[in-house]
């Protein structure tokens, strides 16, 4: 009888062990680590970037601001370089896209900055604000795995 | 309940536990990022609107508020919103929502300010919010109902009018001897009708008439004292002065007292000039015009390190026996007997190779002396001394030196090798030794015209010997002439008998006329003539000596105090006292050996000193007795200079001119005071100090460029100035004789030892250890800066101006709108009884500024007229300057 009982609780140990684990395995994201960690990262364009005047030669860390406010001039250097060369200037790993729009209107600005996503299993969006000229700008940043 | 059922729950509990802890966290995972948007927005809003100018913003509450003048366009929006906030103005709620609901439609947000709410719009309310997201920045300046912009204003002189200053021209510490000419420049904005007072000071003997630019001005006469100085007041001739250079002349009719000893003309006129052009690395001194006899005492400032010096000598001799020369300090730069007119520049390398050293005499007032007398005045600044050196031979001198045993016999003669190391020596030899010191001092080479004659009284009888220019037969018969032993009593009145009957016969005009006595006892005899007159020859006993003639003393307690010898001591005064009255003799007493015992004796030599102006001194030391007798003859020879400022011309003598065209010019480093942009110059003197050791408080809010004392000194020497414990002037830094350095009247006060409160020293003397006190006449003299405009204001609430009543230091007052185009109700004093303005107004406050700096005595009585468009406010509203109060916190909340 004890030994009855022991295969029992053997059995039942096992199965909530089991239980467990395949929850833990069903519901979290994955990578969800390095996701998070890549969109700090990009917070980066919201700065003037190294050197301040960078341009596509001399460019280390991208940055699109200059005193404060949007600049044209380097989205569109930044625009100038390829997909991996974007995702190797701003250090990520993830899949991303960038748009910018002002009062909800998308602007022809940037069409080369990161791609489109055809399908995905994360997405993460990202949306800073700041000047363009004297106009409010919607720079909307979408991570995707 | 079974174990094997207890186990089995446990592990479904743990199962339950570890299951949620994992759901709550992938809960929580997923919430932060999804609240990652929203995080950024109010960081992003805040910089926005820090970035963005109220110019750039097109709202209607925009425009309203561009409109009100609190803001300027280049504000930025979150500045705007806190200005708004800090003034209490109610479209700052406005401005608010139509910036953010423009801007950020989709959030819930709220605008503090402070802690205050400005404004908020709550899609979801914040309480139940799931994120809130803050950002905050500070605003400097602003604080909550405070102004948050003011005013500053500046105020300048753009131009003055009347201001009241003076120019001087000096007389030298000695000027003369004849008629004497000096310059008084006027700038060239200055003539007559501007000139409000024109005064002399000046220590004149003798009276004199003075013409200005050629014209009489008037007669006047002096009251004659000692370093005493005269005022007059000549304004009513200022109607004789003209732009530029004015010709003072002072004619005098006796060459003996033609001269001044120290003084100044000042001319006080109104100018519109604010700094007088000058260069200021030159010093000039221009000579005295002189036509008489050249006598010149005076001194020249170098205000700092001298660089340059240049002499033009201009003058007229017409005796080939005259030497005239110039010193600088005490260096002889020119001596010539060349006659006619002569025109000379002596250049640096001419001054130095006379001697002159350009770093010493940097900094300094440098005496200058230039004479030019006929060979028969020359003597006075040489020796013209008659001196009698009267040796006690009485018994007691047989005695040594420093008790009454007999000092050693025979006749000793070596005076460094055997009597002045010798304590116990016999007086007869010492005093031989000592007569001959003084032969040496005031008969070498240098000292020729001096004239000397021993006499002794001895066995009852006064002896003399007359050779009085031979200075070796002097010393022989010092040597060889008397016996080693003294002989009976004592009659010093008798002595000094003789040296008068010896002044009488050898009676010159210009002789200074000294008498040594020296004695080891109290008097014991009258003259012959009683003890009222005078004569050599002995009268009769009037007590027992100190000492009999066998050297055993009779009873000296008594008569050392008794009454005995009263009639020879009155004796003796009577004769002093007729030397004194006389020959103005000056009589040197020492009391030999120990004599200082019989008060009797002492007495008597004090007295006789004291009589004639004299010194009295005593020892038994040998070398003590010889540095007294050294002390004596160089004090007689700087006592020969007592009168040698004043050359007492003889009829006939041959004249001399200098003419006024003579000048020393130094170059030098730039002086520390000069003038700088927006600085008015202004001279003033003090009143006369009445003391020799005065304090003077001067004004602090000025900036002194140059000052002096002016000292008169008559015939002395002025030889020391110091201000605040520092030495400004010492005349023994040249030469410890005085005789032959110049007499400066204006003497350099260094700046930068000027404070506040100053505590000067003033001293006249005739040599570094006879002081003859100072003039109750001296002053300071000085020129400095005062501002002609302020510095700005702090930041004020109003500017609005208002109508002045402002007082002048000449008894005037006016009223004065500032700005001229104020005409508001507003009344603001500057009066020597009202002080009145408001000080949140930064027009008043700056006026007010202004007018301080001109009242630089702080009476409430300023020392230039204004009229309205001569003071020109000049106004600077700088709108939005900011206060320096804040900062405020301005915080953007961002929620859903």
């Amino acid at each position: 009888m004890k030994g009855q009982v022991l295969t029992i609780d053997l059995i039942l140990g096992l199965l909530i062990i089991t239980v467990t684990l395949l929850s833990v395995v069903l519901f979290l994201p994955v990578n969800e680590a390095p996701f998070v960690d890549d969109a700090n990262r990009m917070l980066v364009l919201m700065s003037e970037g190294v050197p301040p005047d960078w341009n596509n030669t001399t460019v280390i860390i991208p940055g699109f601001l200059t005193d404060n406010r949007f600049n044209a001039t380097k989205i569109e250097y930044f625009n100038n370089f390829t997909y991996d060369e974007q995702r190797a200037l701003l250090n990520i790993r993830s899949d991303f896209n960038i748009t910018f729009s002002q009062n909800n209107t998308t602007l022809a600005m940037c069409l080369s900055c990161g791609q489109q996503p055809l399908s995905y299993d994360e997405l993460l969006p990202l949306r800073r604000y700041a000047l363009m000229g004297s106009n409010i700008t919607l720079m909307e940043v979408h991570l995707y795995q | 309940m079974s174990r094997g059922m207890y186990y089995t729950l446990d592990g479904i509990f743990a199962a339950m536990i570890i299951i949620s802890a994992v759901f709550l966290l992938l809960t929580f995972s997923s919430q932060s990022r999804d609240a990652m948007p929203l995080q950024t927005t109010a960081h992003d809003a805040v910089m926005i609107l820090n970035t963005l100018t109220l110019g750039e913003l097109n709202t209607p509450e925009a425009v309203i508020v561009r409109d009100n003048n609190l803001t300027n366009d280049s504000d930025s929006v979150l500045r705007t919103v806190a200005l708004l906030w800090a003034t209490n103005d109610p479209v700052a709620e406005n401005f608010t929502r139509g910036v953010f609901e423009e801007f950020f439609p989709q959030y819930s947000f709220a605008v503090y300010a402070e802690g205050t709410r400005i404004y908020d719009k709550s899609l979801t309310a914040e309480s139940s919010a799931v994120f809130i997201s803050t950002a905050k920045q500070q605003v400097s300046g602003v604080a909550a109902s405070k102004p948050v912009a003011g005013n500053t204003a500046t105020a300048f002189l753009r131009r003055i009018e009347n201001k009241s200053t003076a120019s001087f021209a000096y007389f030298g510490g000695f000027v003369g001897q004849g008629n004497i000419t000096t310059n008084l420049y006027l700038p060239s904005d200055v003539d007559a009708t501007r000139v409000r007072g024109l005064v002399m000071e000046m220590d004149a003997v003798a009276p004199f008439t003075l013409r200005i630019n050629g014209a009489d001005c008037g007669y006047f006469t002096p009251v004659t004292a000692n370093m005493t100085a005269d005022w007059w007041n000549i304004s009513s001739c200022s109607n004789l002065l003209v732009s530029g250079n004015n010709s003072f002349r002072l004619n005098f009719s006796n060459i003996s007292t033609s001269y001044v000893a120290g003084g100044y003309i000042k001319a006080t006129y109104r100018s519109d000039v604010f700094v007088t052009s000058r260069n200021t690395n030159v010093t000039r001194y221009d000579f005295p015009g002189i036509t008489g006899v050249i006598n010149l005492f005076d001194g020249f400032i170098v205000p700092s390190t001298l660089r340059n010096l240049s002499v033009h000598l201009h003058y007229s001799s017409t005796d080939p026996t005259v030497i005239t020369y110039l010193t600088i300090g005490e260096k002889t730069v020119w001596q010539s007997n060349q006659t006619g007119e002569v025109d000379v520049i002596l250049n640096d390398s001419n001054l130095t190779y006379a001697g002159l050293d350009y770093l010493f005499l940097s900094n300094k007032t440098v005496p200058i002396r230039f004479q030019s007398f006929n060979s028969t005045e020359t003597i006075l600044s040489g020796g013209n001394a008659d001196i009698v050196v009267i040796t006690d031979y009485s018994g007691s001198m047989k005695k040594d030196i420093d008790s009454d045993g007999l000092g050693n016999s025979g006749l000793i003669t070596n005076c460094e090798g055997a009597i002045y190391p010798d304590n116990d020596i016999r007086r007869t030899h010492l005093a031989r030794c000592l007569a001959k010191e003084v032969i040496n001092i005031t008969m070498n080479a240098s000292m020729a015209g001096n004239r000397l004659w021993p006499v002794y009284y001895f066995d009852d009888r006064v002896y003399n010997y007359t050779n009085p220019l031979d200075s070796v037969a002097l010393t022989a018969h010092y040597n060889a002439g008397m016996p080693p032993q003294g002989k009976e009593k004592t009659c010093i009145a008798c002595a000094l008998s003789e040296a008068y009957s010896i002044f009488k016969a050898y009676n010159q005009s210009n002789r200074s006329r000294y008498v040594i006595l020296l004695s080891d006892g109290l008097p014991t005899h009258c003259t012959g003539a009683g003890c009222t007159g005078i004569s050599s020859a002995y009268g009769s006993q009037a007590c027992d000596g100190y000492c009999d003639e066998s050297g055993a003393c009779s009873s000296p307690p008594a008569i050392c105090t008794n009454s005995a010898c009263k009639p020879a001591m009155t004796n003796a005064y009577v004769v002093a006292q007729k030397l004194k009255d006389d020959f103005n003799a000056t009589v040197f007493t020492i009391a030999f050996g120990p004599v200082e015992s019989c008060t009797n004796a002492t007495d008597t030599l004090i007295k006789i000193a004291d009589i004639t102006n004299g010194t009295y001194n005593h020892s038994s030391n040998p070398q003590e007795l010889r540095k007294i007798y050294q002390n004596i003859s160089y004090s007689i020879l700087e006592r020969i200079t007592l009168v040698s400022q004043t050359a007492k011309v003889p009829e006939g003598f041959t004249p001399s001119t200098l003419y006024n065209d003579s000048y020393v010019i130094a170059t030098h480093d730039q002086p520390s005071g000069r003038a700088l942009p927006n600085e008015i110059e202004i001279t003033r003197q003090t009143p006369p100090f009445a003391s020799c050791t005065p304090t003077v408080t001067l004004p602090t809010q000025m900036r002194f460029q140059e000052a002096h004392i002016v000292s008169y000194s008559g015939q002395h020497w002025t030889d020391f100035v110091s201000v605040n414990n520092q030495v400004a002037f010492n005349l023994s830094d040249f030469l410890v004789y005085y005789a032959r350095l110049g007499d400066p009247y204006r003497v350099f006060i260094p700046i930068q030892n000027l404070t506040g409160v100053n505590n000067f020293y003033i001293n006249t003397g005739d040599n570094t250890t006879n002081s003859t006190g100072c003039s109750n006449n001296n002053s300071l003299i000085y020129t400095a800066f005062v501002p002609s405009a302020t510095p700005r204001t702090a930041v004020l609430e109003n500017a609005t101006g208002c109508s002045w009543q402002i007082d002048y230091d000449d008894g005037g007052s006016q009223f004065v709108s500032i700005p001229p185009s104020y005409t508001g109700t507003n009344q603001c004093f500057y009066t020597g009884s009202l002080v009145q303005y408001d000080s949140t107004d930064a027009l008043q406050v700056a006026v007010y500024e202004i007018l301080l700096a001109l009242d630089f005595d702080q009476d409430g009585r300023i020392f230039v007229s204004l009229n309205e468009e001569d003071l020109e406010i000049i106004v600077t509203k700088i709108g939005s300057v900011p206060y320096l109060w804040g900062p405020s916190i301005v915080e953007v909340r961002v929620w859903q």
